[in-house]
C-alpha cells in the first residue's frame, strides 16, 4: 500500500526539496576537496544540473540495455531499478562512484525485488562491456552497499498495475466511447518510458502517474481532457446531469479539478524534463567522469598530505566512510 | 500424587468421576466401586485381570495408590493375627529373629503368590501347633504397643488438665466480677435514696440483656461455623479447572479498521462482479485457481492500487 510505504515517507519529494538535496550533496563533495584543488582542476567539478544530465545519459543507456535484455524483463523491473538509481544519487555523487556499475547493480537488485529470477552469470552475459567475471564480482560487491545507501527501503510501487486498474475502470464505466481503449496502450507505455528518465517517480504517487499515462494516450488519439473529466466524475460519483450537478458537493468538484490539474502537471513535467541524450553529450560525460575519477585518488593523497602537514597524525576522521564505493577502471 | 487414579476396567478416573472409590480384593487388582457393584452383583465373579474367582464381600477400599503395597499391608495385618508371638515366648533372641524372618518370607510368598499352597499349609500347621500361645497373646500387648498406649494416655490426660485449668480460670474471673457487682449493688441500695425495687429491676434487666446477648453471640458463632463448613464443602464439590473469569479493566470494544484510500471509493467484491469488471481481465487458469487466485482478486488489486492516494496533492 503506497500511502503507508517508505516510498511515500522517505523518497517522495517536492521539486524544491529535490533540488535542495542535490545541491547539498554536490556542495559537500566539492568542499571535501576544495582546499587541495588546483585552479585548473576546478572545472572538473560539475554543477548539480550537469550531474543530473550525467544520470540521464546513464539512464538512457540503461533503458536500452533493459530492452535488449534476454530473457525479456517486465516493465516494473525497469521502474524499480531506475527508482533505486535515482534514490541512490540523492546520497552519492556521480563523480565519486562508477555510475554505470551502480546502474547495473540497481538492475540486478530490482530483478530480485521484483521476483524476476536470474542468476548473476545470466545477468552479466547481457552486458557488452568488460570481463564477465569481473563484472559479476563488482555487481555483487556493490549490491549490499547500494542497499545500505537506500536505507533498505526496497519496495517500489510502480504505476503499471494502477494503469491497468484505471484502464479496467474506464472500460467498465465508460460504455459510450466510440473507440477502442486498448489503442492508447502503446502511447501510454511510451509515456512511461519517457517518465523513467525524469524525476516524476520521486515526486508523485504511482496512481497519479498512471492516470497521466492514460491521459497521454488519450491525447495521442486526438482526444481532449473531457474524457478524463468524465471518467473522474464517474469515479468520484458526481452526476453529469446539470440538475443533479447542483447537489454535487463542492469538495468533490475540487478533487476533480485538482486531479485534472495534477495529471496535466505530470504530463508537462515529463515533457519538459525528458530531453533525449545525444551521442555527443554522452561522450563528453564519459570523458568528464573518467577525468575526475582519475583525479580523485590523487586528491585523496593531497588531502592526506595536508592532514599530516597540519601536524596531525593517524587516520583522517571519516576517511573510511568517505572511500569511493567502487572506482571505474574500464 | 503424580498419577491419576484410574479404573482399568471402565477407564473412569478422578477427573471424570469426583466420587471415585477404588476397591481391591485379595488378588490385588484394583477396580472402581461402580464396576464392583456391576460385576459382582451376584456376590461372586472373576477378576477382570487374573480371572480368579472373587467374592464381593472380599472387596475393601484401596488405601494406598500402589496396589502391591495395599495388598501387602492387608496380608500382613491378617497374618499378624496368627503370628502374634512375643519375644518372651522364645528362649533365645536368635529364635525370635528366625521367627520374624520366617514371617517376612511368608508375607513375601503370599504377596507375590509363590508357593501359595505350601505357605498356607505352613500357616495352618503353625496355628494348630501354637494354638494356646496365640490365644493367650491375643489379649497381651508387646512392648511397642504398650509404649504407644502410654503415649496416647499421657496426651489425653494432658489435654484434660489443660481444659480443666482453663475452665477454672474462667470461673474465677466470672466469680470476681459477680462479687464486685453484688457489692456495688449492695452499696447503692444502702447509700442512694432511690427505691430499692427500681434498682433491683434495673439490675435484673441488665442481667437478662447480658444473657440474651451471650446467647445471640453463641448462635451467631455457630451459624458462622456452619456456613464456613458448607461453603468449603460446596467448593470441594464444585472444584473446577475452568479458566476463572476475572474482571479487570475496561471491556474490549471492537472497532473495525478504517482503510484510508484517499481516492475514489473502491467497488466491493459483489460490485466487481455485477459491474462487469471481470470482462476486462484475463480469466484465471485452473492452476491459478488451485493456488487460491481468482480473477476478482487480481482485479481488485489493480483497482485498489489505481485509487490509493489518487487525491494526494
Amino acid at each position: 500500500m503506497y500511502s503507508t510505504s517508505t516510498q511515500k515517507r522517505e523518497w517522495t519529494y517536492t521539486p524544491e526539496k529535490l533540488a535542495a538535496v542535490r545541491l547539498e550533496i554536490n556542495i559537500t563533495f566539492r568542499q571535501k576537496y576544495e582546499s587541495v584543488m588546483k585552479p585548473e582542476e576546478l572545472e572538473l567539478f560539475v554543477t548539480p544540473e550537469e550531474e543530473l544530465r550525467m544520470q540521464r545519459s546513464i539512464e538512457d543507456a540503461a533503458l536500452k540495455f533493459a530492452d535488449k535484455f534476454r530473457p525479456h524483463i517486465w516493465p516494473s523491473v525497469k521502474w524499480t531499478a531506475l527508482s533505486f538509481f535515482k534514490r541512490a544519487f540523492l546520497v552519492w555523487v556521480p563523480s565519486d562512484t562508477s555510475i554505470r556499475m551502480v546502474m547495473m547493480a540497481c538492475f540486478y537488485l530490482a530483478m530480485k525485488i521484483d521476483e524476476f529470477y536470474i542468476t548473476i552469470e545470466d545477468f552479466v552475459r547481457n552486458m557488452n562491456v568488460g570481463d564477465p567475471r569481473q563484472n559479476a564480482e563488482r555487481i555483487l560487491k556493490l549490491e549490499p552497499e547500494l542497499m545500505k545507501c537506500l536505507n533498505y527501503n526496497l519496495t517500489v510501487h510502480c504505476p503499471y498495475r494502477p494503469f491497468e486498474g484505471h484502464l479496467m475502470d474506464m472500460k467498465t464505466r465508460m460504455l459510450l466511447l466510440n473507440f477502442d481503449l486498448e489503442s492508447i496502450r502503446r502511447d501510454s507505455m511510451r509515456f512511461f518510458q519517457h517518465a523513467l528518465q525524469t524525476d516524476v517517480l520521486l515526486l508523485y504517487p504511482p496512481s497519479q502517474i498512471a492516470l497521466a499515462a492514460i491521459n497521454y494516450g488519450l491525447h495521442a488519439q486526438g482526444k481532449s481532457d473531457e474524457i478524463l473529466r468524465e471518467f473522474l466524475r464517474k469515479l468520484i460519483g458526481i452526476e453529469e446531469d446539470s440538475w443533479a450537478a447542483r447537489d454535487a458537493r463542492p469538495e468533490d468538484l475540487e478533487k476533480l479539478e485538482k486531479t485534472v490539474t495534477r495529471v496535466n502537471q505530470i504530463l508537462k513535467e515529463v515533457e519538459k524534463q525528458y530531453v533525449a541524450v545525444t551521442e555527443q553529450e554522452r561522450e563528453s560525460h564519459k570523458s568528464q567522469l573518467s577525468r575526475i575519477q582519475a583525479l580523485i585518488p590523487e586528491l585523496d593523497e593531497r588531502r592526506k598530505a595536508e592532514w599530516e602537514a597540519g601536524g596531525r597524525i593517524g587516520q583522517m576522521p571519516g576517511a573510511v566512510t568517505e572511500q569511493p564505493v567502487d572506482s571505474d577502471d574500464e | 500424587m503424580s498419577k491419576i487414579r484410574e479404573c482399568k476396567k471402565c477407564k473412569s478416573n478422578e477427573y471424570t468421576n469426583k466420587q471415585l472409590v477404588m476397591m481391591i480384593n485379595e488378588c490385588g487388582h484394583p477396580l472402581c466401586k461402580n464396576c464392583v457393584d456391576n460385576i459382582f452383583a451376584l456376590n461372586s465373579g472373576n477378576c477382570h485381570v487374573c480371572a480368579r474367582v472373587l467374592r464381593k464381600n472380599g472387596f475393601r477400599e484401596q488405601i494406598y495408590d500402589d496396589p502391591l503395597i495395599d495388598k501387602e499391608t492387608f496380608l500382613r495385618r491378617k497374618l499378624r493375627k496368627v503370628y502374634n508371638l512375643k519375644q518372651d515366648d522364645f528362649e533365645t533372641l536368635k529364635e525370635f529373629g528366625d521367627y520374624q524372618e520366617r514371617f517376612e518370607t511368608l508375607v513375601y510368598n503370599l504377596v507375590f503368590e509363590t508357593n501359595v499352597n505350601e505357605t498356607n499349609a505352613e500357616i495352618q500347621a503353625f496355628e494348630e501347633k501354637n494354638k494356646e500361645k496365640i490365644d493367650r497373646n491375643k489379649r497381651r500387648l508387646d512392648d511397642d504397643q504398650k509404649w504407644i498406649e502410654d503415649q496416647l494416655r499421657d496426651e489425653r490426660q494432658m489435654k484434660a488438665r489443660m481444659t480443666e485449668h482453663m475452665e477454672t480460670d474462667a470461673r474465677d474471673k466470672e466469680n470476681a466480677t459477680a462479687v464486685t457487682d453484688t457489692r456495688k449493688i449492695m452499696d447503692e441500695l444502702r447509700d442512694s435514696n432511690v427505691a430499692a425495687e427500681v434498682i433491683l429491676d434495673r439490675e435484673r434487666k441488665k442481667q437478662i440483656e447480658k444473657e440474651l446477648e451471650e446467647k445471640e453471640e453463641q448462635e451467631k458463632r455457630k451459624r458462622r461455623n456452619k456456613e464456613m463448613l458448607q461453603t468449603r464443602k460446596r467448593a470441594a464439590e464444585n472444584m473446577s479447572f475452568n479458566t476463572v473469569i476475572r474482571i479487570a479493566g475496561r471491556a474490549y470494544l471492537h472497532q473495525p479498521l478504517e482503510l484510508v484510500i484517499n481516492g475514489p471509493p473502491m467497488p466491493n467484491a459483489s460490485q466487481i462482479e455485477s459491474m462487469g469488471y471481470l470482462a476486462h481481465i484475463r480469466n484465471a487458469t485452473p492452476d491459478l485457481i488451485a493456488g487460491g487466485y481468482t480473477s476478482a482478486l487480481g482485479c481488485s488489486r489493480a483497482l485498489f492500487e489505481a485509487r490509493i492516494d489518487l487525491f494526494a496533492f
